[in-house]
């Protein structure tokens, strides 16, 4: 084995300045990787986004280590094809043992083909919602808006969905607005669209709409969309159902809470409920039979 | 205000010292105050529908809480100055953005035909507090609206109604609107129904008309069988220039995609 990877007599080959001359081209490897990196980035850095900036930067990095890496190696006295060798059949017991590593790389590579995503976006992955801050070999990293580190490993954004909220320029607000069945259906899809038309955040194309959705247990239930900009989009929410609230406060239409009403047969009428204090009424009552 | 009063309303310079000035101008009411190194600005818009005046007078009291200022969507501001002079003046300033004007009843173009109408859109109030500090505040406010397709290849734009007249004596001359005259030529063989029009503000410029500002007059040559457009920028010449366009075209030629221009 000696024979093999070093030189017959290993204590002449592997000198001290043979050491030295090795570190040298170690040091000047990484200093010229370093600078040819960030030579790199600030040449492309209007043309590529972060993440390719950050992604090509590492990988001329690296390859030009590599190659400081293997001069210095050979200049030790090491040959570097039988070390290649003997790397082989390591590295094919590395793959075994990290297959999920390889895959979280190929999928990053899929992923910066794809670009469903990039630094900045929003996205919800599996219940997580955050900003993406770094797009890296293995996996993303969000931060959550209650400032949370979340690592999402690359495989798992390639095989299954995840939801891009900054992807486009614009979104639609969906408000489920509920009144009560006695009211005017007519007037109050005239209110909402009017409440809209006059907020200017709201845009007028893609045009906003307001339908009847269904006939809910304790109210009638009305859908009322409209887009706007996508950064206005919870402020815009916000606003407009404190708006339609207010509306409905002046123009008297109700917003009703969930109620039930108890009947003690089909055939009878509701059961009624009386203030203590009633006594006339209660009597009439307790001649009925009727609790009190 | 006068038709010439009004048009005197941007040329004219204002000495703010100890009273504040109240501006009313379109829908828009604004309040300026003249403080120690700095200017307050309290403003609030009411619908009017193009029945607003245009004023200026002095008043007595700088209202110093948003709740004591009126109308919808208001607000207060504070600029701070290295150097402060008493002096202001008001221009008019086209809007930032394109302006999707839409006809209350579409207009239709029949084929390998011409017509010129005209449009009005709001303008801009631009306050000059010194060469270099400007604030602009629209004098009627205007809903976003989207031209493009939703997924991005599109533009944010203003919107805004208009009655497209194709008469320019039934023009309604607001020294707060500036009046654009479009000239629209179908070359293909199919009508054309005008729904929406793109007009490009940004690249438009100012000019003092007969009571009334104007703009460059426009060009759009369209085909709707083929879906290309173009719009081409005129000259206007014996008018006296008031504001440069924020962008400029080249060769005063824009090409927009149709879904840009009228979808």
């Amino acid at each position: 084995m000696n024979e093999l990877v070093t030189t017959p007599n290993v204590q002449d080959a592997i000198s001290l300045i043979t050491v030295l001359r090795a570190c040298a081209i170690l040091i000047a490897g990484w200093v010229a990787a370093k600078l040819s990196a960030r030579f790199f980035k600030r040449a492309c850095a209007f043309k590529l986004s972060a993440h390719h900036l950050s992604l090509f930067g590492r990988l001329i990095f690296y390859a030009i280590f590599a190659l400081f890496f293997a001069t210095a190696i050979h200049q030790l006295g090491f040959k570097i094809s039988v070390l290649l060798g003997a790397a082989g059949i390591l590295t094919v017991a590395l793959g075994f043992a990290s297959q999920t590593s390889a895959s979280n790389l190929i999928s990053g590579l899929f992923l910066l083909g794809e670009k469903p995503f990039e630094v900045g976006d929003v996205l919800r992955v599996d219940g997580d919602t955050g900003e993406v801050i770094s797009i890296d070999l293995l996996s993303v990293k969000l931060r959550t808006p209650d400032n949370l580190y979340v690592r999402i490993p690359n495989e798992l954004l390639i095989k299954s969905k995840f939801i891009n909220l900054t992807k486009f320029p614009l979104r639609r607000i969906d408000l489920v607005v509920g009144v009560a069945y006695r009211e005017d259906l007519s007037q109050v899809i005239r209110l909402l669209l009017e409440l809209v038309n006059s907020e200017p955040r709201c845009m007028e194309e893609p045009q906003p709409f307001c339908t009847v959705t269904s006939f809910g247990s304790s109210s009638v239930d009305l859908q009322l969309s409209v887009w706007g900009r996508r950064e206005l989009f919870r402020e815009l929410k916000s606003d407009l159902m404190i708006a339609i609230k207010s509306t409905f406060d002046t123009h008297g239409i109700e917003i009703p809470f969930p109620h039930l009403s108890l009947y003690s047969g089909s055939q009878t009428d509701p059961l009624p409920i009386f203030q203590v204090g009633e006594k006339s009424q209660h009597s009439a009552s307790s001649d009925n039979g009727i609790p009190h | 205000m006068k038709s010439k009063e009004k048009q005197d309303f941007w040329s004219t310079s204002w000495k703010v010292e100890q009273k504040p000035l109240r501006v009313d101008i379109g829908d828009l009411s604004l309040t300026i105050n003249h403080q120690h190194h700095e200017w307050r600005l309290a403003y609030f818009w009411t619908k009017k529908e193009n029945q607003g005046d245009c004023s200026c007078h002095f008043i007595d009291e700088f209202p110093e809480t948003p709740t004591s200022l009126g109308g919808i969507h208001n607000g207060l501001a504070r600029i701070a100055m290295e150097t402060m002079t008493d002096e202001l003046t008001f221009n008019p300033q086209l809007a930032d953005r394109p302006v999707v004007v839409r006809p209350y009843s579409p207009l239709l173009i029949p084929a390998n035909n011409k017509i010129t109408l005209y449009i009005s859109a709001p303008l801009w109030l631009c306050i000059n507090f010194s060469k270099k500090v400007k604030r602009e505040l629209p004098v009627q406010q205007l809903s976003d609206t989207w031209m493009g397709l939703i997924t991005g290849k599109g533009e944010l734009c203003y919107g805004s109604y208009t009655h497209a007249r194709l008469d320019q004596d039934m023009l309604l001359r607001l020294p707060y609107r500036a009046l654009t005259p479009v000239t629209m030529r179908n070359k293909s063989n199919a009508d054309f129904t005008l729904e929406r029009l793109s007009i490009p503000a940004p690249y438009l410029s100012l000019y003092a008309g007969d009571g009334q500002l104007v703009t460059e007059p426009l060009s759009i040559v369209m085909d709707s069988e083929k879906h290309q457009g173009v719009v081409e920028i005129g000259k206007v010449s014996g008018k006296k220039a008031i504001t440069p366009p924020r962008k400029k075209a080249d060769k005063g030629i824009l090409v927009n995609t149709w879904e840009n221009l009228f979808a």
